[in-house]
């Protein structure tokens, strides 16, 4: 920046003091999070959360990790991810893209077309029964497909393609260029920060889904990682529900189950890979390719 | 202030030359559209026909043929006592996270686009972003581990120090502002994300062209930056808009749960519709419910999406959904 | 939404049982069998393959024994104490699959998991997903299925299937007709509520040198001396299920005189103000004896600084007994308290203070002779059938629990799973734990979901005396006055929208009275408004007619009971209670 007022630097310190605020207000939770996953399941109870284990242990994450279901589920999940944000990222930019373009008559209507999704469904029993009819059961497909079309993103893909320059537009159309053309060429490349933060979303949308899983696979011998998971703590659950039932001789020994921390270690578990792709796609959103490097 | 969008006069070509030209076009764009249209009917159109539950009576043998009773359906919400009461709050709620959610998000995202220190923008953002991934039972452990009056770590130090300890899950009143506050925690990593997307494609030479004019760092993101987030702005809430309805069943389970003292101010349609069908599967109650949380909301981006329209077209601009 | 509700709603339901004497009883019922006695000879087995008698229906047994098997399919609503996992339960599909087969039944088993019970569950009717059976309950989402014509009735299939019959008794099943229909396998067992007690720090108590209590007035004393002695421990811990209003029985000059009946659960905010007057007559809870008295002690103990002040955020992973196992508080409301302070709950607490020892008491006292109760027939329990499948199938999977019935061996094999692998056989109906197996992921199934009556499943070899003596108690119709209107069923389809708004209400405004957070007589004023406000009085009404009606047509068998019902009173004022009073002088006069 050239000239340096007082002011400015006044309103810079401020931005760093508000940031570095916030992200604390943001930190220190998910680092509690992260110490209570690695302490010791009777030291949390009896003191609460710490800033420190008191008893550093790794028994939730023996817990969350044990068996091969992990592993497979970790490898249907990627799959999954993969897969889904590709194909959802090329059908909503298409989708997109042709309710952006101005000359395109039936945009608005289209573009209610997919609104309406948003607000109004038919239910889950309909939902459900769509989805076995169509083949969308008991099979890897039945992950993907349901969630290959959002509307949100749909809306803001088009939304920033909206507001890309029209005059670089017209001008390549000048040029000679087809739809197809700008889209890919000129399109695409402007909008590298929307189409990243759009494919996070919805890569961590595929990665945290449970729900498919859950309702339409039934038989199948494949889980993907987050159904394995809900499947601990629903395990712990019903242990601990079968406990207190009228009839019931439940001997298990509930307080050797780490049943606080494996609720932190699930998170921290999860979202692992999250945040180690995260500073790679990062780069797009924060330093994006800009029109200037366009242009230039 | 908006780019300047100067749209020039194509070059004048044969008439027919330019029908086949927009043609072909036309059809590649239908190409484009058709696949996610076809997708989208199939995922979300034909489920519709499940609608019709709302007005029956469901019977097992004839499904979705059941006899037709028309709105007794919608009693169950309806001619609730607390009607009233389940509505303001929805409303209330969503109101007020929309407009927390936006001015935070939207702020943080001007803030970290002014933060030159690359490390440190990274940084930030990076961790900022963490609280999207925690789950609202875990982030209700915490708060509970924190604010409990007999456990928590406020309190136990409170009372440790010999001092009145606070009893934070007896006063309805102080709750809007802590759930508010936690979705705007949760969230403001994620939103401002879409709002930085915008603020990174913005070509610098706009503002170091307002720079040289001599325009503060606060002036330029009045006048360049906060006008070009507009459009995102008005298109985020216009989607939120539509599901104003729907309190968040998610949120409100995990944090209020039984605490009957809190529910005047967060109790809900959903959360009560829930409590009130919780041994019940009447599936066209439930439908019911959904529709009328869908229709209401549908009525307000309608008029939200009309005014948008008129407005924006008065500056030249269309940021209206449809 | 959360799983919690289920557990939550089940205990909610058998603790109003308990709170306004919802039990029930017939005399004509033959006594359930306690465990450890007259399991069926192994030998009945071969009962399962003999040809049914001769009906109307298809029989079970004529189908082909080669071949391809015949599949059934059970829904597991995981989350009633049986792992989740495939690998725990496909072994003992097999192994039940194999013996069926070697034994003629050519029946395949097999699981349907579900991760999510409690929304997947209902939607696999409606949207006519194929399984044979499931479990369901009144508490749970039988009403409504059966409401709407999901669930196949059984009656006329019963007399084919002589093991089920004598495994569950022919009185059980009697007692089970819901709206002129059997529409499930109930499970029977316990016969009388033993429910609602209380846990308490043993180790305190002889620290203090005082007797075990008998009643929540000796508890009283203890909560007094652990408020005087400890400091940084609350006396009584509670959570939005196991609280002060939880329990019921003598308290101060308390006892109770009526017996209040609330038929199939189904009014909510009031009840059957005496099953042993004629004409019986619906009340708003307000109205009914000793509505408030659970309130007004949990205002009581709450004001006395007796209980902890978060009892309604406890939830999820942080239930009271996160308090009592650490030291936190010294004793907490549970049910069938004496049987499993010892049995499940002393692990939990000798693993954070290993002198500490648990013990518990049923505070009703029925036991003691303080209280008669009506005993129950009516089940909480059933396996249902899918009635969008063919009939064929029903009878496949009535014809496995015919055949699982047949044997205690099979009773085993799928209670246990593989006896060395999973369990370890004992006698006298006991069995134990194979140490190194993990308790999480081996294979059990609980007889009160499982369709197994409960005298057939063996019971821990660590079961103290303590637990056998309740478990024979509480098993033993003996101890309980028959319950006359233990037949009639309401029909709660024609005021559904009502009874959901009466369910919101209640909750909202049952709870903070039931933790001790709000005066009573605030509270209670503003319970009744909300409830008069859901339009209680009117459901009320339609209820009453129908009981009305329902005496009216079976009025011969209704005074019958009746009259067994009071003798049985007379009987046990004029000696249990009178020995009770003699012993307990300070009560006299109140019942």
């Amino acid at each position: 920046m050239i000239n340096r007022t007082l002011s400015d630097r006044i309103f810079s310190a401020f931005n760093y003091i508000v940031a570095t605020l916030f992200t604390l207000i943001c930190f220190i939770p998910f680092y509690t999070m992260v110490i209570a996953s690695v302490t010791e399941k009777r030291a949390l109870i009896r003191f609460g959360y710490q800033f420190w284990p008191s008893q550093f242990t790794l028994e939730a994450y023996q817990w969350v990790l044990r068996g091969q279901a992990v592993l497979t589920g970790y490898a249907v999940t990627v799959f999954v991810t993969l897969t889904g944000t590709l194909l959802s990222l090329t059908l909503m930019c298409a989708l997109a893209y042709a309710m952006s373009n101005k000359k395109f008559k039936p945009r608005n209507p289209i573009a209610f077309y997919v609104y309406f999704t948003m607000i109004f469904s038919g239910g889950i029993i309909p939902w459900f029964i769509t989805m076995r009819a169509v083949g969308l059961y008991d099979n890897i497909w039945a992950l993907i497909v349901p969630m290959l079309m959002n509307p949100w993103w749909i809306f803001v893909l088009r939304n920033y393609f909206n507001n890309l320059p029209t005059e670089i537009l017209e001008s390549a159309r000048i040029d000679g260029a087809s739809d197809l053309q700008i889209l890919t060429r000129i399109v695409l490349p402007l909008s590298t920060p929307v189409l990243a933060t759009t494919a996070l979303f919805v890569s961590v949308a595929y990665w945290n889904d449970w729900w498919h899983g859950v309702m339409l696979l039934d038989f199948a011998d494949f889980r993907p990682l987050q159904v394995i998971i809900l499947r601990i703590i629903n395990n712990i659950r019903a242990i601990r529900e079968a406990m207190s039932v009228p009839g019931s001789t439940i001997t298990i020994d509930m307080s050797q189950i780490p049943a606080l921390s494996i609720r932190m270690a699930i998170v921290v578990v999860t979202i692992g890979p999250i945040i180690l792709v995260y500073p790679f796609v990062q780069r797009y959103f924060i330093h994006g390719l800009t029109l200037g490097a366009i242009k230039g | 202030m908006a780019l300047p969008l100067k749209i020039r006069q194509p070059a004048k070509r044969s008439a027919a030359r330019e029908l086949l030209r927009n043609l072909i076009n036309y059809k590649l764009l239908l190409a484009l559209a058709i696949p996610g249209l076809l997708l989208i009917f199939m995922l979300n159109y034909v489920p519709m026909f499940g609608i019709v539950i709302a007005f029956e009576d469901f019977r097992a043998e004839s499904g979705f043929l059941s006899p037709f009773i028309g709105l007794k359906n919608f009693e169950l919400l309806f001619s609730s006592p607390v009607v009233g009461r389940l509505v303001a709050n929805t409303i209330g709620l969503n109101a007020l996270f929309i407009t927390c959610e936006t001015i935070v998000s939207v702020s943080i995202a001007l803030i970290i686009n002014e933060i030159g220190h690359r490390f440190l923008r990274r940084m930030y953002q990076s961790i900022m972003f963490l609280p999207f991934f925690m789950s609202w039972a875990v982030v209700s452990m915490l708060l509970f581990g924190w604010f409990d009056y007999e456990v928590g770590l406020l309190n136990t130090t409170l009372r440790s120090a010999g001092l009145e300890r606070i009893s934070f899950y007896d006063d309805p009143n102080i709750w809007p502002g802590i759930l508010a506050f936690l979705r705007v925690w949760k969230s403001t990593g994620s939103g401002c994300i879409l709002y930085l997307a915008v603020l990174v494609g913005i070509d610098p030479q706009l503002y170091e062209a307002a720079a040289i004019d001599g325009a503060s760092r606060l002036q330029r993101i009045r006048q360049i930056s906060l006008p070009l987030l507009v459009p995102t702005i008005i298109l985020l809430t216009l989607l939120s808009i539509g599901r104003i309805f729907y309190g968040d069943y998610g949120m409100i389970y995990a944090i209020i749960g039984s605490s009957a003292a809190l529910w005047p101010t967060t109790d809900v349609i959903d959360t009560y519709i829930i409590r009130a069908l919780q041994s019940t599967t009447n599936f066209g109650m439930s439908t019911a419910v959904g529709l009328s949380q869908s229709v209401l909301g549908f009525i307000c981006v309608f008029g939200s999406n009309w005014i948008t329209k008129k407005w924006s077209q008065r500056r030249g601009e269309d940021y209206s959904l449809f | 939404m959360s799983r919690k509700i289920t557990r939550r709603q089940m205990l909610y339901v058998i603790g109003m049982g308990t709170a306004t004497g919802l039990v029930s009883a017939c005399q004509s019922a033959t006594p359930t069998m306690a465990p450890a006695t007259q399991p069926p000879a192994a030998t009945e087995a071969a009962g399962a393959t003999e040809a049914p008698k001769a009906t109307e229906a298809p029989q079970p047994t004529e189908a082909p024994k080669t071949g391809e098997p015949k599949v059934i399919t059970y829904v597991d609503s995981a989350g009633f104490g049986s792992p989740p996992y495939r690998e725990s339960q496909d072994p003992i599909a097999k192994a039940l699959s194999e013996k069926m087969q070697s034994e003629g039944i050519n029946l395949e088993f097999r699981v349907m998991l579900l991760d999510n019970p409690k929304e997947k569950y209902p939607i696999l009717y409606a949207s006519g997903t194929p399984f044979t059976w499931a479990f369901d309950a009144p508490w749970y989402f039988m009403n409504s299925l059966r409401d709407q014509g999901h669930l196949r009735p059984l009656e006329t299939y019963m007399d084919q299937y002589p093991n089920i019959v004598k495994a569950i008794s022919q009185d059980v099943i009697d007692f089970n007709y819901q709206l002129g229909h059997l529409y499930g396998l109930p499970t029977g067992f316990y016969v009388g509520g033993g429910a609602s007690g209380v846990v308490y720090r043993k180790d305190l108590l002889d620290k203090y040198g005082m007797p075990e209590p008998k009643n929540l007035d000796d508890l009283e004393l203890f909560l007094a001396e652990v408020q005087k002695t400890e400091k940084d421990m609350i006396p009584f811990g509670a959570d939005d299920t196991f609280n002060v209003g939880y329990m019921s029985g003598p308290w101060r000059k308390w006892l109770p005189k009526k017996h209040g009946y609330n038929p199939g659960g189904a009014m909510v905010g009031g009840g059957i103000d005496d099953g042993l007057t004629n004409p019986p007559k619906y009340l708003g809870s307000e109205d009914l004896e000793g509505a408030t008295v659970a309130y007004e002690r949990a205002r009581d103990w709450y004001e006395k600084g007796w209980v902890n002040k978060n009892v309604l955020q406890l939830k999820v992973e942080q239930t009271v007994e996160e308090l009592f196992n650490p030291g936190k508080c010294a004793a907490l409301a549970y049910n069938e308290a004496a049987m499993k302070a010892e049995l499940t709950i002393q692990p939990g607490l000798q693993s954070f203070i290993p002198e500490g020892k648990a013990a518990g008491f049923a505070v009703e006292g029925p036991m003691e002779g303080a209280t008669i109760q009506f005993s129950i027939l009516k089940q909480w329990n059933f396996q249902v059938f899918n009635s969008h499948m063919p009939e064929e199938d029903t009878l496949a999977g009535l014809q496995f629990f015919n055949w699982l019935l047949g044997s205690q061996d099979n009773i085993d094999l799928y209670l246990f799973g593989i006896d060395g692998t999973n369990y370890k056989k004992l006698p006298d109906m006991k069995y134990a734990d194979i140490e190194g197996v993990d308790g999480t992921t081996n294979y059990r199934r609980r007889w009160y979901v499982a369709g197994v009556p409960g005298q057939f499943e063996r019971v821990p070899e660590q079961a103290t005396e303590n637990f056998m003596k309740t478990l024979a108690y509480i098993t033993d119709l003996n101890n309980y006055m028959p319950n006359p209107l233990e037949k009639f069923e309401p029909e709660r389809k024609v005021k559904e929208a009502e009874l959901a708004q009466l369910t919101a209400a209640s909750k909202e405004f049952s709870l903070p009275l039931a933790a001790g957070q709000v005066d009573v007589k605030e509270g209670m004023d503003k319970l009744t408004k909300a409830l008069k406000d859901a339009k209680r009085d009117d459901v009320m009404a339609e209820f009453q007619t129908q009981l009305d009606k329902w005496i009216g047509d079976n009025k011969s068998e209704y005074e019958a009971t009746l009259k067994k019902a009071q003798t049985k009173y007379e009987d046990w004022k004029n000696t249990k209670f009178a020995e009770y009073i003699k012993a307990h002088p300070e009560k006299a006069g109140t019942a």
